[in-house]
């Protein structure tokens, strides 16, 4: 296969690429043998008629436009690697005037991968967190467990006591006091705070003022209660019996076999979460002083495929698709959006590229052993990657997240009891999953 | 018949007649009261070439019922042309 690639002035490089006639006429061949055997024409057994004949059946043609469809794909992926280029986006592809039995020529258009410009990277510093766990948090949380786990009982009078679940009857602040069927009460259920395990009340807009709610201690049943005019009767007052913090309720709702243990697991899980917290934040200091320092010009065709990929999920989100206004709109909003992470991710790989942070097979391997179809070997699995073409991009992926850690890692030398790492496996054997 | 045209209908493509081309056999139906000198002096006026045989076969109809009504497919007759050595008929090249 010949290629030349002639750079074009807007940036992007045109590939002439020419196969010899011998491999066009085996694609054909190869076409030919697999469509014979599906195809049934009449007075030929399956798999017994001629390829001219064939051709007939399907239609003039039909067996060397599908074998050039098979062809041009492998022809540019060989292309692009002989010459040296790392393509992104789709490229443009054009079949100049073949004929049968003559060499078939290609003229593609693509956009390289491009460089960004790192510049001075040694003074980020990362100032070291350490994710602490309080006693105190962990005992909350035990208290949040023992109360999700406890029995309501009906306290008839009351009073209300903090930890108490209080159905109100509920009417808010109507227009001057008037009466009119939109005031009418409605009934809550709400957790008087103050006791273990329950949370401070949140007031999204239009909710129930927390001062009222905290200021419920003391109410009896019939009692109503007013603020920020909003006005509240207390129909019901339930009392939660909690479960006794002991090795039986460590058993019961997490199948510990001690509560020593439960405990270790409650800490474990609050440190993990803690520790994710502080590595978003660090991983999102990161890359904006990479994205400050550094200075690459992103081709359109990657912010498009980054945007595709940001609304995809939005898609996914709704069900598969989305109206084509909604749609129109948030292509403009998740554009920004979309620009940084190209921008990132071309710093990312070109760092990557410069330290040698490119997954090796080895590394690889664990990724592929996780798509491996039944009776499939993992240089097959590689093959048929590379075929849907997600191969580089888990390469890409793989160079990224190392490049990040390795940036982390050196922003934060020094400090004891670092950040797990930045590939979001969770693999750092701290981070329980929650009881 | 007056035309050689109303004597060769159409040649047969099938994997039968294909393996017989190998061998200069070209096989046609014909027209069922067609004879073997008619075929001969269509097919050496139509393709232009020499024939050195004609054998013929007479099909007749198979029966077919349609409900309560029954018939027959139409009768026909193939006829498999011997070309003279190194003769060709250039319309199946390629088929």
């Amino acid at each position: 296969m010949k290629v030349t690639a002639t750079p074009r002035e807007d940036g992007r490089t045109l590939l002439e690429i020419e196969v010899e006639a011998e491999r066009v006429s085996q694609a054909v061949q190869a076409t030919y043998r697999r469509l014979v055997k599906k195809v049934s024409v009449p007075g030929f057994r399956p798999g017994k008629a001629p390829l001219p004949i064939l051709d007939r059946h399907l239609g003039k043609g039909y067996i060397e436009r599908q074998a050039l469809e098979e062809l041009v794909p492998h022809a540019y992926r060989e292309a692009v690697a002989q010459a040296g280029i790392d393509p992104v986006g789709r490229p443009e592809v054009s079949v100049k005037d073949y004929r049968q039995g003559e060499p078939l020529r290609l003229e593609v258009v693509v956009t390289a991968r491009p460089e960004a410009e790192i510049g001075d990277l040694s003074d980020i510093h990362l100032d070291p967190v350490e994710a602490e766990v309080e006693p105190a948090e962990v005992e909350e949380a035990l208290a949040r467990l023992r109360r999700q786990h406890s029995t309501l009982v009906a306290v008839p009078d009351g009073p209300v006591q903090p930890g108490d679940r209080v159905l109100l009857e509920w009417e808010p602040p109507g227009e001057a006091g008037a009466k009119g069927p939109d005031t009418r009460p409605t009934t809550r259920e709400v957790d008087v705070p103050g006791a273990p395990g329950v949370p401070e009340p949140a007031r999204p807009e239009g909710d129930l003022p927390a001062s009222l709610v905290r200021g419920l201690v003391g109410a009896v049943v019939g009692e109503t209660r007013e603020a920020e005019g909003h006005r509240v009767t207390v129909r019901e007052i339930k009392r939660p019996e909690l479960p006794e913090l002991n090795d039986d309720f460590a058993r019961e709702v997490g199948g510990f076999s001690s509560l020593q243990e439960m405990r270790q697991q409650v800490e474990n899980s609050l440190r993990g979460s803690k520790l994710d917290r502080i590595r978003r934040e660090r991983e999102t200091q990161i890359t904006d002083e990479l994205l400050r320092r550094c200075r690459v010009d992103v081709p359109e065709p990657l912010v498009e495929e980054e945007l595709e990929g940001l609304l995809g999920r939005y898609r996914h989100a709704a069900g598969g698709t989305l109206p084509a206004e909604a749609e129109a709109d948030l292509r403009v909003q998740l554009r920004p959006l979309a620009e940084r992470s190209a921008r990132l991710n071309i710093i990312l790989e070109t760092i990557a590229r410069r330290e040698g942070l490119f997954p090796t097979e080895q590394e690889m391997e664990p990724l592929l052993r996780k798509v491996l179809r039944e009776g499939e070997t993992l240089p097959q699995a590689r093959a048929r990657l590379e075929e849907m073409g997600v191969w580089r991009d888990l390469e890409l992926s793989m160079a990224r997240g190392k490049a990040l850690r390795v940036l982390m890692e050196r922003a934060t030398r020094g400090e004891s009891g670092g950040v797990p790492g930045t590939d979001g496996g969770g693999a750092d054997g701290q981070g329980g999953e929650g009881v | 018949m007056k035309d050689i045209h109303d004597v060769i209908i159409r040649p047969i493509v099938s994997e039968k007649s294909n393996a017989l081309m190998g061998q200069g056999k070209y096989t046609f139906v014909v027209h069922p009261r067609a004879t073997k000198v008619q075929i001969r002096q269509a097919v050496e006026e139509l393709f232009r070439v020499r024939v050195r045989s004609v054998n013929t076969a007479r099909f007749r109809g198979k029966p077919r019922r349609f409900g309560v009504h029954r018939g027959r497919t139409p009768a026909w007759k193939k006829a498999v042309v011997t070309l003279a050595p190194g003769e060709k008929i250039q319309f199946f090249e390629g088929m």
